[in-house]
């Protein structure tokens, strides 16, 4: 049986680990070569490569890691040598410990963010505060921020053992089924018979010799034919190489850090041109912009073709889809209006979205996950919620505008009276597009949980916010405010989407919507509304001190 | 003239001329409508955040399903229709903002058609079980015996707001009768337990707690002379407390530390810890004293000593319920007369009824969710629930029902996410709204034979679909149509 093989393995893994526990700081082999072997992951196959850095990400909140020496490990051989040689890996720190009240609770030293396996492991204080976290999660009660912060380092503390003990490993296919369990090289292999399992722990050990001699031409070769002995195990059932490679191609391409970039130089160049050079600065930064949304269409088009569904499922997503959908909208207007204010209200609305979803990677998963059930429906996930996030988009849109108009009026340089207009356009394509949005989500809903409507926060919020844009509108029909009030209001009523995005989902934390909920970022989030109402007032008392100048 | 001139005098004229006119521009007026829509977004910023901070609730009864705030929406629906009256006659440039305005009434029509004649409701399908035709509805209720008749009142009960308390109960009238129902308290936590009970026929007992402030624990104890199962009471296998007539008597050795314990003529106990069958500890204790055992930090807490007594089934509510207990919510209640006089507090679990007493009178009175019939009987013939690979996160929840009909046809059909089941067929029903639709809802890990599933009827359906469209199309033609006035205040 498998087992006789099984046990050779872990004796030799055992002496690996030993032999490389005396050489304590082992050259680092290159492993791309292990980049395209497919591993289940957290319910669904991925490469390699991926699964490793989203690993160390999560654990560690990096891509990389730096050791005392100075040297850099990349996230492959990070995970490979935690699995083969853990007893070396639990004393480093490796686990990210952000949450400062957690910290106290534990009482470990504040100034430090990463700290071993072991040190977490023995600290009986996180022991008690677990218990208690596990206590209320079965009540459903909320949980403190020291006790979220508990609940997300035992995740992180899950990962490195199944790391550690090579559980995390499910290399091997299952021949039968489709969306069969795969097997890690350290469990019994029941699918298959002595001698493929023979031939495939060969291979294996193959690998670990050379990876333990530094042969870095024999790892890349002995990488190839494990590679190959992994496939011909289930060659029907197994992932297509194309799709591997892409999402490989697609992880370390990151096309959404390329487009920030492009955004962040056209809108300096836009905003640097506006009195010298106006045309060539245009066009110039027109370019920059077109280059950077091409970099987001890329990123969304391999983002949908691997994972297979509209990419708007969770906050990170959504992030990015405010920037790209600003920009979509600002191009279209550009190509109508010519104006680059536009471009100049979009490109640090989509700059700071993108930003924000590449470093903020502890609140906003970048990973690719199944979804929840009730979000399986492309239909409606392309329509309700790819209408509303859209138009966060354009309010987003709006909100950049409001900006120029207001900064405009903070240094009392003259408003052109077409901005006004364009903010207009902005505010009617997004008060179309959630009114649209809320309805169908209304009709899912129906479907889905079998109510049109029933006042649940996500609900009552987007209509808090079609209200809000509804009263700015009809306040300017009245005649009691004109373009300023537009400007003030586009500002302000920004406040009520971040409510119904990130507001309900992280802040108040109740509701049907639960799939979408987080934790963290809150002070952040908090800082901002306080800024642009700071920023509004002021802007709008020197407008209204002008204003009595003028008439004075 | 200006178009705004223009409208201004026929205004003046319209207003001059009858008293209707003058309360349609009124109560169409935009300024009205700016207050109705900002009134209505604060209330439910606020609603949103109680329902955050305290539940839900006590969002919906003093917002969301609150009679003002109902008022609210429908003054807002005369204000619409009042604001299209005054554009009247229409013309072209009219024509987004009256198409937005009707879907809006239009829609508004139908929630208020749906929340009289339709409703929500929920079901618990277990395989193999008889079909079902009733409805649970996440509303309490509270029934009561009428005195003379005997027969059922029902009246809605919501106890997470304004919770009673001892102190403040709530009181209402017992039908057919000058005596009164008094709530005192409500409890999400009730669990039943065995208790004792003083019987002239019975054996010797005792209760007990055993207390652990390490494992955060404590197990309450009853224990009975005879018969013998109810003398011994078993610590998960690692510890045993026995009741026994003396300490002197012979006990076969135990594996595992074991607490004797015996009544002695003062009223309390004599107790002796026999670990690997040699005595550790002994002493003597009397009702409401403690002692250490020395296994871990676990502490015996005597509670009271019964010279004969019986086993009893008694509700109780928990303070603090262990993770895996089961409990229900439910009130406690009491009758009083009008002199003054009180029965004795009873808890009523959620689902269940008790006689209330006082003096000679006894009253029924049940506490629970309400229920609704449908007329047609529903069974669930198979459930699944599929995973992500490799993974035990659900990736769908699949019900295969079958509906059987008043004539005894049978009709299959297949509720998963986001596709539900309706019966009765038919597309005009569909449409119309005039079907149940079942919808998955929840589940239950640790039995999979078992699932819930949410029915909606809802006769406005089609007044909802149809001001939906109104509505989208109307936002889109009103902006096509109306010109844009940029430069006229700044």
């Amino acid at each position: 049986m498998n087992s006789h093989f099984f046990s050779k393995l872990c004796g030799s893994l055992l002496l690996c680990g030993s032999l490389w526990a005396t050489t304590l700081m082992a050259k680092q082999v290159n492993l791309s070569g292990l980049d395209d072997v497919a591993v289940q992951d957290h319910g669904r196959k991925k490469p390699f490569y991926v699964f490793a850095v989203e690993h160390l990400r999560s654990i560690s909140g990096k891509e990389s890691w730096k050791d005392a020496n100075g040297e850099t490990w990349p996230a492959e051989n990070v995970v490979v040598d935690v699995w083969l040689r853990p007893e070396i890996w639990e004393d480093r720190p490796l686990v990210l410990v952000d949450n400062v009240v957690l910290k106290e609770e534990l009482k470990l030293p504040k100034e430090q963010k990463y700290f071993s396996y072991r040190a977490l492991t023995a600290n009986s204080q996180l022991d008690s505060v677990l218990r208690e976290v596990a206590r209320l999660q079965v009540l459903k009660e909320k949980l403190s921020a020291a006790q979220e912060g508990a609940r997300q380092l035992s995740t992180r503390l899950e990962l490195f053992k199944d790391l550690a003990n090579g559980t995390a490993f499910n290399f091997v296919p299952d021949p039968h089924e489709a969306e069969g369990k795969w097997l890690p090289l350290t469990l019994k292999l029941p699918h298959y018979s002595e001698q493929q399992v023979a031939s495939l722990l060969a291979s294996f050990q193959q690998f670990l010799k050379n990876y333990d001699a530094n042969d870095e031409a024999g790892v890349a070769g002995s990488s190839l034919a494990f590679k190959q002995q992994l496939r011909s195990l289930a060659p029907s059932l197994y992932p297509s190489e194309d799709i591997l490679k892409l999402e490989n191609f697609y992880t370390k391409l990151d096309p959404f850090s390329w487009a920030w970039k492009a955004y962040l130089v056209s809108a300096i160049v836009l905003m640097l041109t506006t009195q010298l050079w106006r045309q060539a600065g245009y066009r110039f930064g027109v370019a920059l912009a077109l280059a950077g949304f091409a970099f987001q269409c890329a990123g969304f088009v391999m983002r949908v073709v691997i994972s297979d569904r509209a990419p708007v499922t969770n906050m990170y997503e959504t992030v990015i889809w405010l920037g790209f959908g600003a920009m979509l909208f600002a191009l279209i207007f550009e190509l109508v209006y010519r104006s680059r204010y536009f471009l100049l209200g979009a490109t640090p609305v989509a700059f700071v979205s993108l930003l924000l979803a590449e470093t903020q990677n502890q609140i906003l998963d970048s990973s690719i996950h199944p979804l929840v059930p009730v979000l399986r429906s492309n239909f409606w996930l392309s329509t309700h919620v790819l209408t509303i996030t859209s138009s966060y988009a354009a309010f987003a849109l709006a909100l950049g505008i409001g900006h120029i108009v207001l900064g405009k009026m903070l240094f009392k340089c003259p408003v052109p009276p077409a901005l006004y207009q364009y903010l207009y356009r902005a505010l009617q394509v997004g008060v179309l597009l959630i009114g649209t949005g809320t309805i169908l989500g209304g009709v899912w809903a129906n479907y889905s949980w079998g109510r049109f409507w029933d006042w649940d926060p996500k609900e009552t919020w987007a209509l808090i916010t079609f209200l809000c844009y509804l009263v700015i509108l009809h306040g300017r029909i009245a005649g009691w405010w004109g373009g300023v009030g537009l400007a003030a209001g586009s500002v302000i009523c920004f406040l009520s989407v971040l409510m119904a995005w990130y507001g309900v989902n992280f802040v108040l934390g109740t509701g049907l919507h639960s799939y979408g909920f987080g934790t963290g970022g809150f002070i952040y989030v908090l800082g901002f509304v306080m800024l642009e109402l700071i920023f509004v007032g002021w802007s709008l008392a020197s407008y209204l001190r002008g204003q009595s100048a003028r008439q004075a | 003239m200006s178009e705004r001139g223009q409208s201004e005098k026929l205004k003046r004229e319209r207003c001059a001329r009858s008293a209707e006119w003058r309360w349609i521009y009124r109560l169409g007026s935009l300024r009205l409508a700016m207050l109705l829509l900002f009134t209505v977004a604060i209330a439910c910023a606020v609603a949103t955040v109680c329902e955050s901070k305290f539940n839900r609730q006590v969002a919906e009864v003093y917002i969301y399903k609150n009679p003002f705030f109902m008022l609210w929406l429908l003054f807002l629906c005369l204000n619409l229709i009042c604001s299209a009256l005054t554009r009247w006659p229409w013309e072209r440039k009219h024509l987004g903002f009256v198409i937005t305005h009707g879907g809006i009434i239009t829609m508004l029509v139908g929630a208020v058609i749906g929340h009289f004649f339709g409703f929500e409701a929920s079901v618990n399908l277990e395989k193999g079980a008889p079909p079902v035709s009733k409805l649970i509805v996440n509303e309490t209720m509270l029934m009561v015996q009428g005195f003379r008749s005997g027969e059922f009142y029902q009246a809605p009960l919501t106890m997470n707001v304004r919770r009673p308390t001892p102190r403040k109960p709530r009181v209402m009238p017992v039908p057919e009768s000058d005596l009164k129902l008094q709530i005192l308290d409500y409890s999400e936590y009730l669990a039943t337990r065995t208790v004792l009970r003083p019987d002239e026929n019975g054996v010797p007992g005792v209760t007990l707690t055993l207390n652990s402030a390490q494992m955060k624990q404590s197990l309450p104890v009853s224990l009975l002379m005879s018969p013998q199962e109810s003398a011994t009471f078993d610590m998960f296998g690692l510890a045993q407390v026995r009741l026994v007539p003396s300490l002197t008597i012979k006990i076969a050795p135990s594996k595992v530390p074991l607490l004797l314990l015996a009544p002695n003529k003062d009223g309390g106990l004599d107790y002796k810890l026999l670990h690997e069958g040699r005595p550790a500890v002994s002493g003597e204790v009397a009702a409401d004293e403690g002692f250490s055992t020395g296994w871990l930090d676990w502490i015996v807490r005597v509670q009271a000593v019964y010279p004969k007594a019986h086993f009893a089934q008694e509700v109780v509510a928990v303070e603090n319920p262990a993770p895996q207990q089961q409990t229900v919510a439910g009130i406690q209640a009491r009758l009083a007369d009008a002199n003054g006089g009180a029965g004795t507090p009873e808890w009523i679990a959620a689902g269940t009824s008790r006689l209330l007493q006082i003096g000679q009178k006894v009253i029924q009175v049940g506490f629970g969710l309400r229920q609704i019939p449908i007329p047609f009987g529903v069974t669930l013939d198979n459930f699944s629930v599929p995973r992500d690979e490799g993974t035990d996160q659900p990736a769908n929840f699949i019900s295969e029902l079958t509906f059987n009909d008043a004539n005894g046809e049978a009709k299959q059909a297949r509720a998963e996410m986001n596709h539900p089941a309706s019966f009765p067929g038919g597309w005009w029903r569909l449409m119309t709204g005039l079907n149940y639709k079942f919808s998955q809802a929840g589940w239950d890990p640790a039995n999979l034979n078992q699932t819930t599933l949410q029915v909606l009827y809802d006769p406005g359906w089609l007044f909802k679909w149809i001001g939906s469209l109104l509505i989208c199309s109307g936002i889109v033609l009103m902006f096509y149509f109306r010109p844009q006035r940029t430069t006229e205040k700044i």
